[in-house]
């Protein structure tokens, strides 16, 4: 135990005196926050130039045409950009003709799209069909007029028919509770929408990257031993699974090392906003969180360190290291579902699944504190049996790998089984 | 006489290379012993058995008493032939981290006193990437032997360094032997293993050619080899029982038959030209080694020579 502790010491030291350690500190929120962080930075960027548009009318009333100018400028003085600005085209011409003309128009960079109101049919034509803001909001006020006009033509008048059309707000609310102490039913805050989205997101993505920032120097540290031939220094003095143990021991250090800062972090930052996730990141969410971490640490650290005593190089590690990070990756392709259905069929049996336990319980449990206790524990206990199994296995293979030369995956298998 | 070191039978492949082929090998405690042999013969194979960095595929490996990784490996240092240093710890923290990989704390003082000697005071505090291959070559040194071992593999430890630097070394190793250590190194200077060891081994294609003290060696192989000298130069072709003649530009060597009559090998020099010097000797480990390698390992032997005792060639069993 002794030398294993030297070694993941000096593994500890080895990565967190180093300046590429503070880099990734400070990178990890960013790259936590990359899109939200990207997309404000860039938002400038986005094409903000004034947009022309066309409506072909075919009724001889204007009166949509109208409605829906009005909305525009309305919009337009809200200052939501880019700005749009709409001209009438009366339907004197035959209907071809003028869609000809108005094509022609678009294809010229004149108008970004035009718009005909033909009896039922509304139709929107445009050569970018990925930006649809203008459509979505032309259809929808359309609509509102053309049902504003057929209920005055069924009789109604305007403005009593207004006010029953208007739509209300929907409201989020808490659940009822008993008050303990009075024994009155008081509803309980409701729920923040965007802290339940963001607190799972984000715990999942901090544990997919504080593996990330632990294993892949772990596994350099490993080929560079083994290129330097200091494998051979190393191996006369401690036993393989005793190396193994340290570097694992010292990259589950590494990793509370990074939660001990991003949770003071997280503390420090909570303290200065009115932003309240004390409802989210409770003592239970943080526990299983810990616990789901140091696991998903151990278990693909393994896999990195097998990987990394089976190469000689980088460039070899990069093949080996696909079907890890496929695996290391699916949790993450399936999080948005669990997050939106943390009770769903694909977030339980998801969460069951071995390499994706540890992120998947992890989101479901933040997102929902619906979820049972055994949906918890036996997740846990998965993840546990397999980081066992994985430890084990990558044991075998660094034991047999770190005096070996290249290896496939036939090798590794064989030497896993034959030890 | 108790061993350090006790292989019996042990046999090592890799796929269809055998590496080390039954070798049987007792090592006495207290003594230094060299390995020779052709690059890719078995010896660093053979070490890092010892070392139990390779497991061998059957026979017995004893070491200090034991026949697993044990306790024991504490009281082993290896020094391997590929020096392996972080190249980004300091020197200091490095030999630290070593010493603690043998269950050893270095005293106050202790790791200060061995960059001393080996003169490298005031780079305690560099890094290993900022030294030079020599200072590298003696820090690893140092982190092999911090220890206080009983049992010292060194696998070429001389490679490299300046004729400076090995005396230094070579003077450590002698040291370690006072102390009572047992020292095994490899070595492809031959004159290096013919002053410093106790023993010599030699493997060859993973078998053992040679084991003994280089006395016995060379009795063994008999004193097949005239060293003969002349006052102005002579044509020493066709002479009788000689095998071959090499040319030292001073001297002549001659390898002769096993059956080979001195008298009358002298008689027949003596007619080709003034005789100088002529000197019936044994041949010396680069001749032997020489001969092994090139696949011509029988030793020849003058009628008059003596009897030999002590070493065997080409046989395994215990030293006494």
């Amino acid at each position: 135990m002794g030398k294993s502790l030297a070694i993941a010491v000096r593994e500890y030291n080895a990565a967190v005196k180093t300046k590429a350690f503070v880099i990734s500190v400070v990178l990890l929120p960013v790259m936590l926050c990359s899109t939200l962080i990207l997309r404000h930075l860039t938002e400038h960027l986005t094409d903000s130039k004034d947009q022309r548009y066309a409506f072909l009318d075919h009724a001889v009333n204007p009166d949509v045409f109208n409605f829906l100018n009005d909305a525009v400028q309305k919009r337009n003085e809200d200052g939501t950009q880019p700005r749009w600005f709409l001209e009438r085209v009366p339907a004197t011409d035959p209907a071809k003709q003028l869609q000809l003309k108005l094509s022609d128009r678009v294809r010229h960079g004149e108008l970004a799209g035009f718009i005909e109101v033909n009896g039922n049919d509304i139709v929107y034509h445009s050569n970018t069909p990925t930006y649809l803001d203008f459509r979505d909001f032309a259809g929808r006020r359309i609509n509102e007029a053309l049902r504003t006009r057929r209920l005055a033509d069924a009789g109604f008048p305007t403005a009593k028919i207004e006010p029953l059309l208007s739509s209300l707000p929907v409201k989020d609310g808490g659940l009822a509770r008993i008050d303990q102490k009075t024994g009155a039913v008081v509803n309980e805050k409701p729920p923040n929408s965007v802290a339940a989205i963001l607190v799972p997101f984000a715990l999942v993505m901090l544990m997919f990257l504080i593996v990330i920032v632990g294993a892949i120097p772990m596994m350099q540290g490993v080929i560079e031993e083994k290129q330097q031939r200091i494998a051979e220094v190393l191996l006369a003095s401690v036993r393989p699974f005793e190396l193994m143990a340290g570097k694992l021991l010292g990259m589950t250090a590494i990793s509370l090392t990074l939660i001990a800062i991003y949770g003071l972090g997280g503390v420090w930052i909570a303290g200065r906003t009115t932003f309240d996730l004390s409802a989210y990141v409770t003592p239970s969410v943080m526990g299983w969180f810990f616990l789901f971490q140091i696991l998903a640490v151990l278990m693909f650290g393994s896999m990195y360190i097998a990987v990394g005593a089976s190469c000689t190089d980088m460039k070899e590690a990069q093949a080996l290291l696909l079907p890890v990070n496929l695996l290391i990756m699916l949790p993450i392709t399936l999080l948005a579902d669990v997050i939106q259905h943390p009770m769903g069929p694909l977030a339980r049996w998801g969460s069951f699944f071995p390499t994706a336990a540890p992120m998947l319980t992890i989101a479901r449990i933040a997102s929902s504190p619906a979820v049972p206790m055994w949906e918890r524990i036996v997740p846990a206990l998965i993840t546990f049996g397999t980081t066992l199994l994985f430890v084990w296995a990558a044991g075998r293979i660094f034991r047999v790998g770190l005096m070996a030369g290249k290896a496939s995956f036939g090798s590794m298998l064989g030497w896993v089984i034959r030890g | 006489m108790s061993h350090a070191i006790q292989l019996s039978n042990v046999t090592k492949t890799f796929g269809a290379h055998i590496a080390v082929d039954d070798l049987s090998l007792c090592v006495p405690t207290g003594s230094v012993y060299g390995f020779i042999g052709p690059n890719g013969s078995g010896k660093t194979t053979t070490l890092r058995m010892i070392t139990r960095i390779l497991p061998p595929d059957s026979g017995r490996v004893c070491v200090l008493g034991e026949d697993h990784h044990g306790p024991a490996n504490d009281r082993v240092a290896y020094l391997p032939e590929e020096r392996g240093l972080y190249k980004q710890m300091k020197v200091r923290e490095l030999l630290r981290f070593y010493a603690r990989l043998k269950s050893h704390t270095p005293a106050p003082g202790e790791i200060d006193g061995w960059l001393e000697r080996m003169e490298l005071s005031g780079h305690g505090e560099k890094k290993i990437e900022q030294l030079s291959k020599g200072m590298s070559q003696k820090v690893q040194f140092i982190a092999t032997v911090i220890s206080r071992p009983e049992l010292v593999l060194l696998d070429e430890p001389f490679s490299g360094l300046d004729p400076i630097n090995a005396t230094v070394l070579r003077d450590i190793v002698l040291d370690l032997k006072k102390q009572g250590a047992t020292v095994i190194f490899s070595t492809h200077d031959m004159s290096i293993a013919e002053k410093m060891c106790d023993f010599i081994f030699m493997v060859f294609r993973g078998r053992k050619m040679l084991d003994g003290t280089l006395e016995s060696i060379q009795r063994d192989y008999g004193a097949d080899t005239v060293r003969v000298e002349f006052g102005q130069p002579v044509m020493l072709n066709d002479l009788p029982g000689v095998l071959s003649v090499t040319d030292f530009g001073k001297y002549q060597e001659l390898r002769v038959e096993r059956d080979c009559d001195s008298q009358k090998l002298l008689a027949a020099l003596m007619q080709r030209g003034v005789v100088g010097h002529f000197e019936i000797a044994h041949p010396t480990l680069q001749d032997i080694f020489v001969r092994i390698a090139n696949g011509n390992q029988t030793a020849g032997f003058l009628k008059n020579d003596l009897a030999t005792d002590g070493a065997r060639i080409g046989t395994d069993g215990e030293k006494t």
